[in-house]
């Protein structure tokens, strides 16, 4: 089992870091051999996202548990979320903190049992964070059943396949969440009387160009990636929709 | 978790304005929501099915792993097998993606991850049961088609930047 512990030195018997946004290493221990690797913070130390980076890398490295002083609650959550054990409080150096850790941690369960309770719980907790917006969306969608007539969908998707394409582009575009809900919004067009190829583009773009989060991908990836991979995605939606909708009608 | 339920909670109180206003709309409209709610009830049960399964054999960090691996067919092959299988919100993804940038992996295989982000294996059964079977099939082999297209031209840019 491997151990991330933040540290103030490379060191097992160097004393645990005080905050993972502030620390300079960030020990994966195996708790087996007491082996460790070493991962170090960039040179722009201290700035804010640098835990996550850092718990990002320790995570490829294979560490299952996080063992800290204190973690943020947001990156607790996320950590827990995706199957991953987070125990805060440690004290002393990396050694102790893994004895301690071992010493007090609870009887492992089964591999076999624990997995399969690992997975559930996951995927329970995945559900239930798609579940209140996709709700939401259900319920705002049969509002616009009820007020938007067909008369006014029918103004902006006009029935011209380019065009309708164009516009279901646009809303997959600037719309966000969870693509259940890009489903849903996609079924409710159809019903409306709108062509399949604009509910064809609202379900490619939504997860393939993302607007909101434009700004996140051009600070991690770079501004010039973010805007071609976004742009050249849009324009790839109108294709896409209509050979889609020409592909499904010939196969059905 | 109150970003969470601040938008049901806001539709929650445009329903109640309106009942005010229009009663007979908002209750056609509930009633309307009511259906479409119990028509996804099946096809939610069996997408958290296909979740667990997905959840019980694949890791974030076997996905990172996936990533700017191999050179060739393998390399794109890997990079899609990551984005199709990669979950949650893709915020979650950025920093690691970024350390991978910087770790070496290509433009070309970042832009085919996000592209095919767009394939979600556990909610083809809702796809289906909204679309049907030859739309959901074609549109998802369209998607990871299209995510390799869009890698090439995101390739040629940087890569052209880069020249600059």
């Amino acid at each position: 089992m491997k151990i991330a512990v933040p540290a103030v030195e490379a060191d097992l018997d160097a004393e645990v870091a005080g905050t993972m946004s502030t620390c300079r290493y960030l020990l994966v221990v195996d708790a087996g051999t007491m082996t460790f690797e070493v991962v170090r913070a960039p040179s722009e130390w201290g700035r804010p996202g640098l835990g996550v980076q850092m718990v990002s890398r320790a995570l490829s490295l294979g560490a299952m548990v996080f063992l800290t002083r204190h973690l943020s609650p947001r990156l607790a959550e996320t950590l827990r979320a995706n199957g991953f054990a987070v125990v805060t409080g440690a004290e002393g150096t990396v050694r102790e903190a893994i004895g301690w850790y071992l010493r007090c941690a609870p009887a492992p369960e089964p591999a076999a049992r624990a997995r399969l309770s690992a997975a559930l719980g996951r995927s329970l907790r995945q559900l239930v964070v798609m579940v209140p917006t996709l709700l939401g969306v259900v319920f705002l969608v049969g509002l616009l059943r009820s007020f938007i007539s067909k008369d006014t969908l029918a103004a902006v998707f006009t029935g011209h396949a380019v065009g309708d394409a164009a516009w279901g582009a646009v809303f997959g575009s600037i719309l966000a969440g969870h693509p259940v809900n890009s489903y849903v919004i996609g079924r409710a067009l159809l019903e409306g009387g709108v062509s399949l190829v604009a509910a064809a583009a609202v379900l490619y773009t939504w997860v393939s160009v993302g607007l909101v989060q434009l700004p996140a991908e051009a600070s991690a990836l770079g501004t010039r990636f973010a805007l071609a991979r976004n742009g050249l995605a849009f324009a790839l939606a109108i294709p896409v929709a209509l050979i889609t909708v020409l592909l499904a009608g010939w196969l059905s | 978790m109150l970003r969470r339920v601040a938008f049901p909670a806001s539709v929650a109180a445009l329903y109640l304005a309106l009942a005010c206003l229009r009663p007979g709309q908002a209750a056609h409209a509930l009633r309307s929501s009511g259906h479409t709610l119990a028509q996804l009830a099946i096809p939610l049960c069996i997408a958290l099915t296909v979740m667990f399964v997905l959840n019980l054999f694949v890791r974030p960090a076997h996905i990172s792993r996936f990533l700017g691996k191999g050179a060739g067919l393998r390399g794109i092959a890997l990079s899609s097998a990551a984005g199709i299988l990669s979950m949650g919100p893709i915020y979650a993804w950025y920093p690691l993606l970024k350390d991978l940038r910087e770790k070496g992996a290509s433009a070309f295989h970042l832009a085919n991850f996000l592209g095919n982000r767009a394939v979600k294996p556990f909610l083809l059964p809702v796809m289906v049961f909204y679309f049907g079977w030859a739309f959901t099939v074609v549109l998802n082999v369209l998607i990871v088609l299209g995510a390799l297209a869009t890698a090439a031209g995101v390739s040629l840019v940087v890569r052209t930047n880069r020249g600059v």
